[in-house]
């Protein structure tokens, strides 16, 4: 089994540091082989809103800039893992672009899901599970709760959660499926 | 209300490249024609071009200066785009090195997304008014918009009419509420347009496949490429 493991080196803190270890420690210890990319202030361009990877090439970013090798690694993996600072209760923007430009990954028509909601339908059979873990210190709990809800009521095969103790934090990841997800994102 | 002239900076915080007119920057024309003149002064800041440029400072210092500043961005995977995120991570970081400024700045979003519900904008003001607290800034209220891919192109039609005038009496409320003393914040509003979801949907998805066949010369097959995985 695959995971991959996504942060933010703009805020590689102490509580970074400690989140990380629990992070590889868990994965490892439930029997993930495990590759870290780290993406930086420059690493991505932000998406342009080009949809270029719809229209021109399906299915991969027109900008050559490391993003194909990060959805690449992402796709084919079992478990890809989000290390998020929690920034006014969203994603960093490093981590952000990683997040915008997994647009490619799905197709570009609207449907509607049994709840009600619109999203694009699914490009690939299926997909690695998701888990972001967002991280930060001194967090209000309006901007953990933010944070979990952006993911949470928008994307139902990903999972949101933060980083309070490694208990906690073990037990989520214990929880996770080790097969990867089809069906709708 | 005041007497006193309001300065009102306009923030663009689409990502697109300036091929085509935004809805976006649509909606910041409109802010401007309905906010700007009398008591209030308006300026505008591209956080695309700002960033772009690497003129993000001179236009910071405009923002910092403003007693009311107004973001309006489209909706990137249910919150801020990346570039948007960017721009408001490096704004914090600038006026936490400035002195203190005499009074908040009353802060407002105007947020657009594709899909037809408004509602799922709600996320993206409560990231806006996180942002406000980090800044000493106070959220007053967002705009959100549903349905946002068809404005542009049915502005005009008569059916729209009626959403084109309450997207304008919001932006009247926003310059009411600029130069109002009232310490109660208006609730955020929605608008999402009167129009059939199932047909809204099927001429995005033709849009699709007419700009891969006509742009680029692809078929409809062509679109749903796997090329990471089979």
């Amino acid at each position: 089994m695959q995971a991959y493991v996504l942060s933010d080196e703009e805020f590689h803190t102490g509580r970074y540091e400690k989140l990380y270890g629990t992070v590889l420690a868990a994965l490892e210890g439930a029997g993930y082989e495990v590759s870290h990319a780290a993406v930086g202030r420059g690493t991505l361009r932000c998406c342009a809103g080009c949809f270029g990877c719809w229209v021109q090439k399906p299915g991969e970013c027109i900008v050559a800039d490391g993003i194909g090798e990060i959805n690449r690694s992402s796709i084919n993996s079992d478990l890809v893992v989000y290390l998020s600072p929690v920034v006014f209760g969203q994603f960093s923007a490093n981590i952000k672009n990683v997040i915008d430009r997994w647009l490619p990954n799905m197709l570009p028509f609207f449907i509607t899901r049994p709840d009600g909601s619109t999203m694009h339908p699914p490009r690939y059979r299926d997909y690695p599970r998701q888990l972001i873990i967002g991280y930060g210190d001194d967090l209000s709990e309006e901007d953990a709760q933010l944070f979990c809800d952006i993911t949470k009521k928008h994307r139902g095969s990903v999972e949101a959660v933060v980083y309070r103790d490694d208990e906690s934090l073990n037990e989520t990841i214990m929880k996770i499926p080790t097969r990867r997800i089809g069906g709708l994102l | 209300m005041s007497d006193a002239v309001k300065t009102v900076t306009l923030i663009c915080g689409s990502p697109k490249a300036r091929r085509d007119r935004t809805l976006s920057e649509y909606l910041v024309d409109l802010e401007q024609a309905r906010i700007g003149g009398g008591p209030v002064a308006v300026r505008r800041v591209s956080a695309r071009e700002s960033l772009l440029h690497g003129d993000c400072a001179s236009d910071y210092r405009t923002m910092a200066a403003s007693d009311a500043l107004v973001f309006t961005f489209p909706l990137y995977f249910f919150c801020l785009p990346g570039m948007l995120m960017r721009f408001l991570q490096d704004y914090a970081a600038y006026v936490k090195e400035q002195p203190r400024q005499r009074n908040p700045a009353k802060i407002y979003a105007v947020i657009n997304c594709g899909f037809p519900e408004a509602a799922i904008n709600e996320e993206a003001a409560r990231v806006i008014k996180s942002f406000s607290g980090a800044v000493g800034g106070e959220y007053r209220f967002s705009l959100l918009i549903g349905g946002g891919g068809m404005v542009l192109g049915a502005k005009d039609a008569p059916f729209m009419r009626a959403t084109m005038d309450s997207i304008a009496a919001v932006f009247d409320q926003i310059c009411g509420d600029v130069l109002s003393d009232s310490p109660i914040s208006p609730q955020d509003a929605s608008i999402e347009m009167r129009f059939p979801k199932k047909l809204y949907f099927l001429m995005g998805n033709l849009g699709w496949r007419s700009a891969a066949k006509k742009e680029h010369g692809l078929r409809v097959a062509e679109l749903k490429k796997r090329p990471y995985r089979d």
